[in-house]
């Protein structure tokens, strides 16, 4: 069979001649030397290499290449466009939402097809969208708080006196 | 306290609260590269003619190594090559030397490195590894780190006693005993004996995993030369080139360590030779060729470390008014088969194995033990969650005996300014007490709780590792921008922001006008470690002397441009001006420019080292420059039926001693506090006959954005004298009280205490059905009735 | 962790896949969302020569529901897309909670009902790369003749661990299996071999095209319970499916019941006895001998990582009748 494969990445169309034990991540990271697309396991369990496939989130570690055959593909790299940060990730570095980074750009891309689905997401909502994701560095409430900031909403409930987050 | 270089570090209250960019939460210089995909880590680095490395492990853990036999790999197509441990006779190690770069004569683990293959592409590699055959002959194995500490227990170390260590490491030659640190104070029988009540209890704890998103990496390149250059993810540049130097029995300079721009995640894991003793085995065979390794998940798991697991006695002597007289306590840490950092983690444990607290009588014992397991290293908290587990832990069920408040129990003992610590050192500058009292007022400690639900605290202490130095260059350029040159590692702390808001306020530039890059041994000056929460502090300092230095400079060249003296000066928003008189700024620019032409630029120096009380120790000093202290306040829910636990809300205060960048400082908190979490409820690292059995994301249970509550942050600030603005460290121990915080809220809600960590369901249904029968039993007229687990005299 | 080599086709028809399959026997295998085959081949667990991609076969990823037929699912359909579909969100919830309680978000969205169901069976000893196991002896599952989990065992008892088959077994669940020898429809229950080593009844050539449920009865109620250490990732340490239709009256007998287990054996697990409710009044009394019925036909063994096998076998009652109370909740109201 013909091993010349159309994909659209980024908004960008690529013919490609892939080998059939390829993964999305090895075309991406090695091939293609968009390195944004993070590698942490490698069988599908941290969401480090998340990426968006025709608008569902996928783990490019555990999708055959070739199986992206006319199909468009999100990376973290098109997920600004046209120079412009996309507002979730504007918020993630506004809220403290990054710190060693590996794991940002795959909850990114998680929320992304979130509020692409769901533009007003509660708490519960934005915390199942990126449970895929392992971050070991956040404790996950910044992120989650600047997802729903980039979503246009606060975190629910005021906290009640003395629950915010005082300094003394 | 401590002495002045040559600058002022002791700031007044009224210059603190002129601060611009110190004490802002500003936005990180790495997070815009980091949301686009382009901040680029070790594992996206290539060299040109790299090679893909691959290691071979163990699988007995613990054989001698008969023969080796690699001659099919290396006839494999692809590949360039192949090293086994015979080849290099060297041994490494930070305290202690004992560990080879690939096994020599014996494996000690499972997954133990081998031998080690290079190749064109990591398919080949991966291919070539199948093809070594190696004949092992099995010796007997020690998993149980109490039997391995008994005398005459088979030996994982034959040659332990001809080992280099550091001072202050005391191994006991002829046992698996690789550091044993002894701390008195006081009389400890005489303590006993004064005390109504006796609480002796034996609590232990699991290994943990860093998990730290990005696995180890390294790329070395050496040349004929004995040149080498290595590109890693390490955590501690200088470090990890004396260590290489060392072992290798080259001179340092002949050692280049270039840290990767980025690194994804640390947690203490990447400071020893991991990938990098694997690279430098193949580099150091395979010459001119650079040659990459990058472990797998499995190897993070099984090949590199964990933190220590720990059995911990402790016995605590305590009058009927709830004063507790005498503390003794005796730890192991099971050090796995090398000793890594076990010998200083066992230090750090000990020196706050008693607790934060005022104890008269203390006798402590820290055994750090080599078995056939997974080696064991330097861990976030590095000795004290093992520590606070049983002291905090301890702490309620002495509460509980005596019908007191724990709150109570703890503000009523814990340090005030001025004690003296159980290592002799006075105590000062510590917010112990405020960060108690803070997590109590916040989670309304006194509101009673409904059925099922219940509330603990718990606090802690750690020393941060003292005295180690600190250098820092920084470079004024021609247009008034500034370069810091520092070996302090962005592994997502946020150092890079914070020297950078430092040195910028120090300067009077704007945050944007200043830079720092990532470290190179042949350019960034020396620093002992991005380790222990000292990087604020230390490096801090080091930036902020160095930019006082050009500063000074600055405003010499400034002075006879602007007609006034040196004293008058001041240099806001990257402009000198004279004291008051704001509309006659020269850009610092400007100054340079009169002065050097179109060359100008200034150099600026600055090195840090607390100075020490004449009697401490040189190294590892019992006087800590200061202590990491904090609380932490849980609220649980308990089903009955399931034991199952749902931590509903967790507060964490630390103090920071000046909170550079509060959103950091917070950061620092939540993240810490749900590894802490992970620790409390759900991580062990599981092994069987010395295999790792749960060495995925799937099996080792890393809690989720699903499985984190609500963490409320509290910064507690207590400027400390000699901090850059007051600050000290706080980020490395914020998961050190949550383990036992979550256990006293779950026997608060249940009546059930669990010794040994994690608190799983089945262990807390197996004590609710215990309890449930007990009860039972005492109703009835039963004749024998289960003893109450642990305590009482 | 580089796949292994293999070769690659993408059959444009079921007919054409199955005859594929047919032809290269043992040597190839088919891949549908690939979230446990892609594993499975970095662990070098199976060695397939070929994988046949199902993606392009047509009709595979249809929901369609009818009052008469019921919910009729093809194979391909993505457990995300099962799970956001109107109609099963209104008259399947149950299926809805065991669709978004595999995995993660990304399995969910990646991952098929039909490979779901399908999926191979768990154990610690297995699970792990080859790298990793090569310190144990080979199992009966990488044709050895051990069972590290029962080791005087001639047998393999690795764990079926899906949580969709007991959801669908609970719903009275059959499947169309396309083949050489055509199309056959069956009871689900029939899909699942009970053998840990190969625990899926298809012979070469097959494929399991349909999943078809029948309609959902007015006043009924159906509930999955998951244990598991996390809220998410964890695959099932054990998991519970109820559906109890009610009589009409306010009497609240039972027309008919059903319960299905996951994780505690090397198959999912559908209770007979569950069906001696129908036609009576759900007591405590009953609901308790129901959840000892449970309790004796699950064995959890000590193959899946997380909580003790005793604790996990005295969930089964526990979650026997938490299911049982929420299900009858669901079905009153």
């Amino acid at each position: 069979m013909d091993k010349t494969v159309r994909i659209n990445i980024n908004r960008e169309s690529y013919e490609l001649e892939l080998e059939p034990n390829q993964t999305l991540l090895d075309l991406l990271r090695e091939q293609l030397g968009m390195t944004g697309t993070k590698k942490g396991c490698e069988i599908g369990a941290c969401g480090a290499c998340t990426v968006i496939i025709d608008g569902e989130p996928a783990l490019s570690c555990m999708t055959l290449a070739l199986r992206c055959r006319g199909k468009e593909v999100i990376t973290i790299e098109g997920m600004a466009e046209n120079g412009r940060l996309h507002p979730l990730q504007e918020m993630a570095i506004e809220h403290g939402a990054v710190q060693c980074g590996y794991c940002t750009p795959g909850w990114l891309l998680s929320a992304k097809v979130l509020l692409d689905n769901n533009p007003s997401p509660t708490l519960d909502e934005v915390r199942s969208a990126i449970s895929g994701n392992i971050c070991r560095c956040t404790g996950y409430q910044k992120i989650e708080e600047s997802i729903l900031a980039a979503a246009g909403r606060s975190l629910p409930a005021p906290a009640p006196e003395g629950e915010s987050s005082p300094r003394v | 306290m401590l002495n002045d270089k040559g600058i002022t570090l002791i700031e007044t209250a009224d210059t603190l609260e002129a601060l611009e960019i110190v004490g802002k939460s500003p936005q990180r210089a790495d997070a815009r590269d980091k949301v686009r995909g382009s901040a680029v880590y070790l594992e996206d680095m290539k060299v040109n003619n790299m090679l893909c490395g691959k290691v071979l492990r163990s699988r007995y853990p613990h054989a001698r190594i008969l023969s080796i036999d690699a001659s099919a790999a290396e006839k494999l197509p692809g590949v360039r090559g192949v090293v086994t441990g015979a080849e290099l006779p060297f041994l490494h190690g930070e305290s202690l030397v004992d560990e080879p770069f690939l096994a020599r004569d014996k494996v000690r683990y499972t997954g133990e490195a081998v031998a080690a293959v290079a190749a064109l592409d990591e398919a080949t590699a991966e291919e070539a590894l199948e093809l070594i055959t190696v004949q092992y002959q099995e010796l007997p194995p020690l998993f149980d780190v109490m039997e391995a500490a008994k005398p005459g227990a088979p030996l994982v170390h034959e040659a332990l006693a001809s080992y280099q260590h550091a001072p202050g490491i005391n191994p006991i030659h002829g046992t698996n005993i690789c550091n044993h640190f002894k701390l008195r104070r006081g009389d400890i029988e005489e303590g006993f004996a004064q005390s109504d009540c006796v609480f002796e209890d034996t609590f232990t704890t699991p290994m943990q995993q860093h998990c730290s998103l990005e696995p180890h990496g390294s790329i070395c390149l050496m040349n004929h030369d004995d040149k080498l250059t290595l590109w890693t993810n390490n955590d501690s540049p200088h470090r990890c080139r004396k260590e290489i130097a060392s072992a290798l029995k080259i001179p340092l300079t002949n050692v280049r360590i270039i840290t990767a721009p980025n690194i994804g995640g640390n947690f203490g894991g990447k400071g020893g030779l991991k990938a990098e003793a694997s690279a430098a085995a193949l580099a150091w065979k395979i010459r001119n060729r650079p040659i990459k390794v990058m472990y797998t998940r499995e190897e993070e798991f099984c090949s590199s470390i964990g933190r220590h697991p720990s059995v911990t006695r402790i016995k605590t002597g305590v009058r009927k008014d709830g004063t507790i007289v005498a503390r003794q306590v005796e730890t192991y840490l099971d050090s796995g088969a090398y000793a890594e950092k076990g010998p200083t983690v066992a230090r750090f444990c000990g020196l706050s194995a008693a607790g934060p607290y005022k104890i008269p009588h203390v006798k402590v014992d820290v055994y750090c033990v080599y078995t056939n397991k997974t080696v064991a290293g330097a861990m976030r908290g590095y000795g004290g969650p093992q520590g606070a587990w049983a002291y905090e832990s301890q702490m309620d069920v002495i509460a509980a005996k005596l019908g007191l408040d724990p709150l109570e129990l703890r503000l009523r003992h814990a340090y005030d300014e001025g004690d003296i610590h159980i290592t002799g050192q006075q105590i000062y500058s510590e917010g112990l007490k405020e960060c108690i009292e803070k997590v109590a007022e916040n989670m309304e400690w006194s509101r009673p709780r409904p059925e099922g639900r219940g509330r603990g605290i718990a606090c802690m202490e750690r020393a941060v590792k003292t005295p180690f130095g600190s250098a820092a260059f920084v470079k004024v350029n021609e247009d008034g921008t500034v370069d810091i040159l520092s070996s302090t590692t962005e592994v997502g702390q946020g150092s890079e922001t914070v020297l950078r808001q430092i040195a910028a306020e120090e300067l009077g530039v704007r945050l944007e006008q200043v830079r720092k890059a990532a470290p190179d041994t042949a350019y960034t000056p020396f620093d002992s470690s991005t380790t222990s929460s000292r990087s604020t502090f230390h490096m801090g300092n080091a930036v902020k002397m160095a930019v006082a230095d050009a500063k000074s400079q600055i405003l010499k060249l400034a002075a006879p441009l602007l007609e006034a003296n040196v004293d008058d000066l001041r240099i806001k928003d990257g402009n000198v001006h004279p004291q008051g008189q704001p509309e006659r700024a020269l850009p610092i620019a400007k100054v340079l420019q009169r002065h050097y032409g179109p060359s100008g630029t200034v150099l600026g120096r600055g090195y840090y080292i607390p100075e020490m009380p004449a009697e401490s120790e040189e190294y590892y000093s019992r006087f800590m420059v200061h202590w990491l202290v904090g609380a932490c306040g849980a609220e649980v829910e308990v089903n009955r039926k399931t034991g199952q636990i749902k931590v509903l809300k967790i507060w964490g205060a630390y103090d920071a001693g000046k909170a550079i960048h509060p959103v950091n400082c917070e950061g620092q908190i939540q993240g810490g506090i749900a590894i802490g979490l992970g620790l409390a409820l759900s991580e062990e690292v599981m092994s069987k006959d010395g295999a790792v059995m749960n060495p995925s994301f799937l099996s080792y249970k890393v809690p989720t954005a699903l499985d984190v509550p609500q963490i409320v942050p509290i910064i507690v600030e207590h400027p400390h004298p000699d901090g850059p603005f007051g600050a000290k460290g706080m980020g490395e121990t914020t998961n050190v009280p949550v383990p036992p915080a979550i256990a006293n809220a779950i026997y608060d809600a249940v009546g059930v205490r669990i010794h040994n960590l994690p608190v799983t369901p089945d262990k807390v249904l197996e004590v609710l059905k215990l309890k449930a029968q007990e009860q039972a039993g005492s109703r009835a007229p039963s004749p024998r009735r289960p003893a109450a687990p642990g305590r009482g005299k | 962790m580089k796949l292994p080599k293999f070769e690659y086709a993408a059959p444009e028809s079921l007919g054409q896949a199955c005859r594929l399959l047919e032809s290269r026997g043992e040597e190839a295998h088919p891949i549908a969302g690939g979230t446990d085959l892609l594993m499975a081949l970095k662990n070098r667990q199976k060695f397939p020569k070929m994988l046949v991609d199902l993606g392009a076969v047509p009709n595979l990823s249809r929901i369609e529901y009818s009052d008469a037929d019921g919910l009729r699912i093809g194979a391909m359909v993505s457990l995300r897309r099962l799970a956001a579909n109107p109609i099963v969100r209104e008259k399947y919830p149950i299926l809805v909670q065991a669709a978004l309680s595999v995995g993660t978000v990304q399995l969910q969205a990646m991952g098929t009902v039909g490979g779901n169901l399908c999926q191979d069976t768990c154990c610690m000893y297995f699970n792990r790369s080859a790298m990793v196991r090569q310190s144990l002896e080979p199992c009966h599952k990488l044709g050895g003749c051990i069972c590290h989990v029962v080791s005087s065992s001639e047998e393999c008892w690795a764990a079926y661990t899906g949580d969709l088959a007991p959801a669908l077994l609970a719903l009275g669940a059959s499947v169309s299996m396309a083949g050489p020898g055509g199309e056959q429809r069956l009871p689900l229950q029939e899909l699942f071999s009970g053998d840990g080593k190969r625990p899926i009844a298809l012979r070469p050539g097959q494929l399991l095209a349909e999943i078809q449920v029948p309609a959902a009865p007015p006043r009924s109620g159906a509930v999955y319970l998951k244990l598991r250490q996390r809220e998410t990732l964890d695959y099932p340490l054990l998991g519970v499916a109820v559906h109890l239709t009610l009589e009409r009256g306010e009497n609240g007998h039972c027309k008919t019941a059903a319960l299905a287990m996951t994780a505690v054996d090397k198959a999912p697990i559908l209770l007979q006895e569950a069906g001696k409710l129908a036609g009576r009044k759900l007591t405590e009394a009953q609901i308790r001998e129901l959840a000892r019925a449970a309790y004796k036909r699950a064995h959890p063994m000590k193959n899946l990582y997380g909580l003790t096998t005793k604790y996990r076998l005295s969930m089964v009652e526990v979650y026997v009748e938490m299911a049982v109370r929420q299900a009858l909740e669901s079905a009153i109201h």
